[in-house]
């Protein structure tokens, strides 16, 4: 077991213990934000969760859920396109935590609500002493058996595509502390979104496909690192290819 | 390995990294990697891969977290050259 001290465990079972108890409340306001007030839809969700489940069962272990980035509300898509909502109240593991920077959440409401939606807060380029205890704490979850969400661009990509030269390394860190983990890419987009916005496009349909990657290296220390997380984006690269690939072909691209 | 050469390898390397291009030319030892030249904070883990490369060295996670400026990347590497 990964060694993080005793009060962070608490406080990670604590905000998982409320984090549930709210969800009932939480997660339908969620959804009826994403579908009644911005009409959003996720295409063939019941495929798309049919795979998940196909994944998550294909073999035991950690799970780290890497997944491109273009608005701030992509991971209440996510959680939405993986499982049906009262589904998350079985498999509370599986409503993934998720690793915003702690910049980003400096009012009261926007703490609370981060809290309860099993947030650890990470501070780019901030002290290593802050920076390797979070890494510590995502890899305690994650060898608990919770799913932890995390963008390996490092922010929302400014390319309008998957950013393969511009990305952080961060998730390399967590897959070599996490050598086991396997690695679940998404990748998601709305027909309408062409670029990085705040909040998605109001009746936007979208497409999730994912797929299992089990990232290896022989290197150690930071290029390690650089080489886990470059076969991440490499493979959310690849997706976003073919994506766009059958979008054109058909019209409509392929799902899960 | 002399200073003004580390200096000026260290230059040639960080050069593909570098925004503000300009100010390269005339970078001393106390200019900043991010906030004067306008590098990624994001690549800075490659620019110390390709010190590691370029010199033949190790460079361990607390040394690169000690690369602010071009001193202190000359620093690091001649300390690590010993």
């Amino acid at each position: 077991m990964d060694q993080i001290a005793r009060r962070d465990q608490r406080t990670l079972a604590l905000q998982r213990a409320v984090s549930f108890l709210f969800f009932p409340i939480v997660a339908p306001i969620a959804f009826f934000w994403a579908r009644v007030v911005k009409r959003l839809s996720v295409r063939d969700a019941d495929t798309v969760r049919a795979r998940f489940a196909e994944l998550m069962n294909a073999e035991p272990g950690p799970v780290l859920i890497c997944s491109n980035h273009l608005t701030l509300l992509d991971t209440i898509i996510i959680v939405w396109a993986l499982a049906p909502l009262p589904s998350y109240l079985w498999h509370y593991s599986r409503f993934p935590w998720s690793v915003p920077e702690k910049a980003n959440f400096s009012t009261w409401f926007w703490r609370v609500a981060s809290f309860l939606g099993k947030c650890v807060y990470v501070t780019r380029g901030g002290p290593r002493e802050e920076v390797k205890r979070t890494l510590e704490k995502i890899a305690y979850l994650l060898r608990s058996g919770e799913l932890v969400s995390i963008f390996p661009e490092g922010g929302r990509s400014r390319t309008e595509r998957v950013d393969t030269e511009n990305f952080t390394y961060g998730v390399g860190q967590i897959a070599q502390a996490v050598p086991e983990a396997r690695v679940l890419c998404i990748y998601l987009r709305g027909r309408m979104q062409d670029g990085y916005t705040d909040s998605p496009h109001t009746g936007d349909e979208y497409s999730v496909t994912l797929e299992m990657l089990h990232p290896r290296t022989e290197a150690t220390g930071l290029r390690g690192a650089r080489d886990l997380a470059t076969q991440i984006i490499h493979k959310l690269a690849d997706m976003e290819d073919r994506y766009f690939a059958d979008r054109e072909r058909s019209g409509r691209p392929s799902i899960a | 390995m002399e200073h003004q050469e580390t200096f000026d390898k260290v230059i040639g390397i960080i050069k593909p990294f570098v925004k503000n291009t300009d100010k390269l030319s005339t970078a001393d030892e106390h200019t900043r990697l991010l906030e004067d030249l306008g590098v990624n904070s994001a690549r800075l883990v490659d620019i110390v891969l390709a010190f590691e490369d370029e010199f033949d060295i190790a460079i361990d996670d607390e040394a690169a977290d000690r690369v602010h400026t071009l001193g202190d990347a000359v620093t690091v590497i001649q300390e690590k050259l010993k």
